[in-house]
């Protein structure tokens, strides 16, 4: 399976602890994460990292993120997500006619931050956002990355098939694949010439070493007469 | 644009709403004519439903993204923050929930079509 490139956030906040707290968030998913503190250094990191995306705060003492905004608009169309206090509808609609690609209210959902960005890159066409580093369902960790499945914190040992079936499941969670389609997608085989319980075989498995009770599983779930899928 | 929703006060609310901006608006109330629909004519942006009686939003969705790439909003009731992400997640382009801010709704159809021309 590919690895994908990390995608580059710049955070622009002039409160501390919030950049922190987005730089954690955001390193933990894969993210490389800049932050800036006030528009001399945004500005700067623009023109010399070229940020795949921008988080930015509109209430900053030196200048506004609206005027911040339209300062960055002049040179460049990064996409900009601003990130704001002001949950005001007037704010969140001329965020948006100014500009911005999207309008997130503080306090915010770290999981919805994330996808958001992710939503963003993806219609921007950055093949990056295809999918994030790390797949998270609860106790379950799929790092396509670093190639590691975790349960609880603990990693569990699959073999590379085992690893690669996960994966492809739990990149499109309730998305259902025909034994057919997985011979195909993990094994670049076919029925014709491999025996589809193969599958069945690693999906059984696979059960052993992540659900907790393996008949009746939560995460790997059989389609009758179909295949199988990964419910999130 | 096309909205897919089965709740007619919303469609024409909607129809209005976008007709209004300048946007020419199609309203489909039932999932199972949207993929004909999508087929034969594809917007440039489709407002979709999640709890609908035939198939939810969510199911809809995965059939659309195996039709066309069309960038989707989903529009829902649906607020809270694990459905918001998982339509998000699903392959979502935004997430909108009702009752919704009319002049937002407005301008974050035009945010996505605005990424539609940059990507290009």
């Amino acid at each position: 399976m590919r690895t994908r490139r990390q995608l580059h956030v710049l955070v622009v906040d002039d409160d501390a602890a919030i950049r922190d707290l987005l730089e954690a968030l955001l390193r933990d998913e894969g993210f490389v994460v800049e932050a800036a503190g006030d528009p001399r250094s945004a500005l700067d990191a623009i023109a010399n990292r070229k940020p795949d995306v921008i988080l930015l705060d509109i209430m900053m003492p030196e200048m506004s993120g609206f005027d911040l905004m339209t300062e960055i608009r002049r040179s460049s169309d990064v996409p900009i997500i601003f990130l704001s206090a002001r949950s005001g509808e007037t704010d969140r609609v001329l965020g948006l006619r100014m500009g911005a690609d999207d309008y997130v209210v503080k306090p915010f959902s770290g999981a919805e931050l994330v996808a958001r960005i992710y939503a963003l890159m993806r219609r921007r066409g950055d093949g990056a956002a295809t999918a994030p580093a790390r797949l998270r369902f609860g106790p379950l960790t799929v790092d396509l990355g670093a190639r590691e499945v975790s349960l609880n914190g603990a990693v569990i040992d699959t073999t590379a098939k085992e690893f690669d079936l996960l994966a492809l499941l739990a990149a499109s969670p309730r998305r259902v694949f025909s034994r057919e389609q997985l011979l195909d997608r993990v094994w670049g085989s076919s029925s014709k010439w491999q025996d589809p319980s193969t599958v069945t075989e690693h999906v059984r498995r696979l059960r052993t070493k992540i659900e907790s009770d393996p008949r009746n599983p939560r995460f790997l779930q059989t389609v009758r007469g179909v295949g199988y899928r990964f419910e999130g | 644009m096309l909205v897919i929703d089965d709740d007619a006060p919303t469609r024409a609310l909607i129809e209005d709403l976008l007709g209004d901006e300048g946007f020419e608006v199609d309203c489909i109330a039932h999932a199972t004519e949207a993929l004909a629909a999508i087929e034969q004519r594809p917007p440039d942006v489709i407002l979709l439903d999640i709890m609908m009686p035939e198939i939810s939003g969510f199911d809809l969705m995965t059939e659309i993204r195996g039709q066309a790439d069309v960038p989707i909003i989903f529009l829902s009731a649906k607020g809270g923050e694990a459905d918001r992400v998982r339509g998000l997640r699903l392959g979502a382009d935004d997430y909108v929930v009702k009752p919704f801010s009319n002049d937002e709704l407005v301008q974050r159809v035009r945010a996505l079509g605005s990424r539609r021309v940059k990507r290009g």
